[in-house]
């Protein structure tokens, strides 16, 4: 009946939608908001349970769980304590299963430690870029490929992984580990330089 | 605000699907740096980098729909039962003299033929600024309105149905007022089921069903205040989730008294728990922990677990167990306080003192109390020696005066088992030991249960 409201429908806000299921049980209104942060409560589960089945069945287990203690909970920030209740969920699991707890705060992967992009035209200076062409060389071949067609070509994983043949996961991979190596060998090589 | 979140939303999703690029990627990254949630999510994605994450998300997602469906499926059924009683209701109010006067009843009829095509008109292809114009109408004018409105619509579907309704429904044998209840109820949830009650014989396919259900939450959220009484956004929700708002009022009550309650627990106190063990670590059972100095204490449970609630500052806590030496303990700022007792107090000799003994003392406790030289065990040897063998068990219950001299007077004999033996009890008594008052020199009057046996 009223359709024609929904193409122009502008997006709620985390406030409303959270309102609307606490306050008359709309399922739907839920169903929207887990759909909006599905890759971020994904991706917590993966940082913690490091399976993609896992985190997939964590995930939905969360859903689950919301629609039961949601309700019940009196909630300022959403976001935030989305937050928290996934990463507890997580760790309840993780403390069932008797594993032992160890998440891997990898600086090298935490990007609140350092914003680091090797290949960005503000950030190479003249001084870096010799280390750079050298440390590019260091690369193997996979990873070379793929820093080059992402950085300097713009191509996106997609593209890149239908030209290699390769998946996205792989490009990905890729992409990182030699964002990785080329950060650590030029960190090496500006040490060197400033030694000689 | 809510602008960002959806950006980052989006960069997110492109970088999980590979459409992103390498100035995107700068970009998420770096909000990442500010967004915690972000953050770990970013990086738990990086730890599995070559996983297809794409996929998970995406298995994800049809679940959700699919659990979504299967409830959604189970509404209009719902809705429709709801739509027919109110259109019932309706067309019973509208026409209460229906078998009376058929003149009115065809007039009647007219003017919603004519008027249902002309709702029609605006239902079917441009059905929705009806709604969004309610707001202007007078209440009364609205429901009625409304009520034709649908009407109309079902009228236009159900030809055939059209005479039937009002008058069954008319003849019914409901009492009236009961039934004019019913419609009042119904009236006043009558917006939302009754239009989706209209809408749902229009409705093409089963897949629709859930577009329909959307549709009306956006009635809900437009025009609130369209609804005359209150119950209306209300009412709603019972029918897709009849569990969660049986228990909202409920919920809000409980949050508001826990609420109040955590402030008075907490204010000023805190709970401490922790173990009570031996010098081995085994715990004790029932030991006695206290706050020093207070009447505020408890005992340990099995498993030598104990919680009390004490002072924020200034405790100490006393733990004693029987058999073991006391112990005073500082309370620390740690929420657990575990008491190791050491093994200290031997016990050879454990004594019990006979209950019944305060009663005895109490009563006698005025001129205090009478007691045979040696003791009521030589007065028992003596008894016992002077009874003749083969006297049967016997119980007699005495009562007399001893005075200063020791020697039992007034001689009476309250109760027997055996009236034979009377005589004997008294000869006993007086010849038996004599008698020492504790305190003072006042007669007492003393009762004496002898047991005598062969």
């Amino acid at each position: 009946m009223f359709r024609f409201l929904r193409g122009e429908k502008k997006e709620e806000t985390d406030e409303i939608l959270l309102e609307r299921f606490q306050q008359k049980g709309e399922a739907g209104a839920l169903a929207d908001l887990f759909d909006r942060y599905l890759e971020l409560i994904f991706g917590l589960c993966l940082q913690y349970l490091k399976s993609n089945e896992r985190a997939e069945d964590a995930s939905m287990a969360i859903y689950v769980e919301l629609q039961e203690k949601l309700p019940k909970h009196e909630v300022r920030n959403f976001r935030s304590w989305l937050h928290t209740f996934v990463r507890n969920h997580c760790l309840m699991q993780l403390r069932r299963e008797k594993k032992d707890l160890s998440v891997n705060f990898d600086p090298a992967l935490m990007h609140s430690a350092e914003d680091w992009h090797p290949i960005e035209e503000e950030s190479v200076e003249d001084s870096r870029q010799p280390a750079l062409d050298y440390c590019l060389g260091q690369l193997n071949e996979q990873q070379k490929a793929c820093v080059h067609l992402f950085y300097y070509e713009g191509h996106s994983y997609k593209e890149i992984a239908e030209q290699r043949q390769e998946t996205v996961g792989k490009v990905r991979s890729n992409i990182q580990n030699g964002r990785r190596n080329l950060k650590l060998c030029i960190e090496e090589q500006q040490a060197r330089n400033r030694v000689i | 605000m809510d602008h960002k979140q959806q950006h980052k939303r989006d960069l997110l999703r492109r970088w999980i699907s590979g459409e992103i690029t390498a100035s995107e990627e700068r970009e998420l990254r770096q909000a990442a740096r500010d967004d915690a949630l972000l953050n770990d999510a970013l990086s738990g994605y990086e730890q599995q980098a070559e996983a297809d994450h794409a996929a998970s998300i995406g298995r994800l997602r049809s679940k959700i729909a699919g659990q979504r469906k299967a409830k959604a499926r189970t509404l209009p059924i719902w809705r429709v039962a709801a739509a027919v009683l109110v259109i019932g209701a309706l067309g019973w109010l509208m026409f209460p003299s229906a078998s009376q006067n058929d003149m009115a009843l065809s007039e009647g009829r007219a003017e919603r033929q004519e008027k249902s095509t002309d709702a029609l008109a605006e239902t079917r292809p441009a059905s929705p600024p009806a709604v969004p114009a309610q707001p202007s109408f007078p209440a009364l004018e609205q429901q009625a309105a409304r009520a034709e409105r649908s009407e109309a619509s079902d009228d236009a579907n159900f030809p055939g149905n059209v005479q039937a309704q009002p008058e069954v429904l008319a003849e019914a044998d409901l009492p009236a007022d009961s039934f004019a209840d019913v419609a009042d109820f119904t009236l006043a949830m009558e917006s939302e089921p009754l239009s989706t009650g209209a809408d749902a014989p229009i409705t093409e396919e089963p897949s629709e069903m859930m577009a329909v259900q959307d549709d009306t939450e956006e009635v809900t959220a437009i025009a609130p205040s369209a609804a005359p009484p209150p119950p209306t956004p209300d009412i709603i929700p019972t029918y897709t989730d009849g569990a969660s708002q049986v228990g909202y009022p409920n919920r809000l009550d409980r949050s508001v008294t826990t609420n109040a309650g955590q402030i008075i627990a907490r204010e000023g106190f805190r709970v401490i728990r922790g173990y009570v063990v031996d010098s081995e670590g085994y715990p004790l059972i029932g030991a006695t922990v206290l706050e020093e100095g207070t009447a505020n204490g408890t005992i340990t449970d099995f498993d030598g677990f104990y919680r009390l609630t004490i002072p924020t500052s200034g405790a100490t806590l006393s733990a004693n167990y029987t058999g073991y030496e006391d112990q005073v303990v500082a309370v620390t700022a740690d929420e657990e306080l575990t008491i190791t007792l050491q093994e200290g107090i031997a016990l050879d000799e454990v004594v019990v003192t006979e209950l019944g003994q305060t009663r005895r003392q109490k009563r006698a406790t005025n001129a205090g109390t009478a007691a045979p030289e040696g003791g009521f065990r030589a007065l028992k040897r003596y008894i016992d020696y002077r009874t003749p063998v083969n006297t049967p068990r016997t119980r007699i219950r005495l009562q007399f005066v001893v005075d200063s001299s020791g020697r039992p007077s007034n001689i009476q004999v309250l109760s027997s088992s055996n009236v034979a033996l009377n005589h004997l009890a008294v000869e006993l008594l007086q010849n038996g030991p004599i008698w020492e008052i504790s305190e003072g020199d006042a007669p007492l009057l003393v009762v004496y249960t002898m047991k005598l046996k062969g």
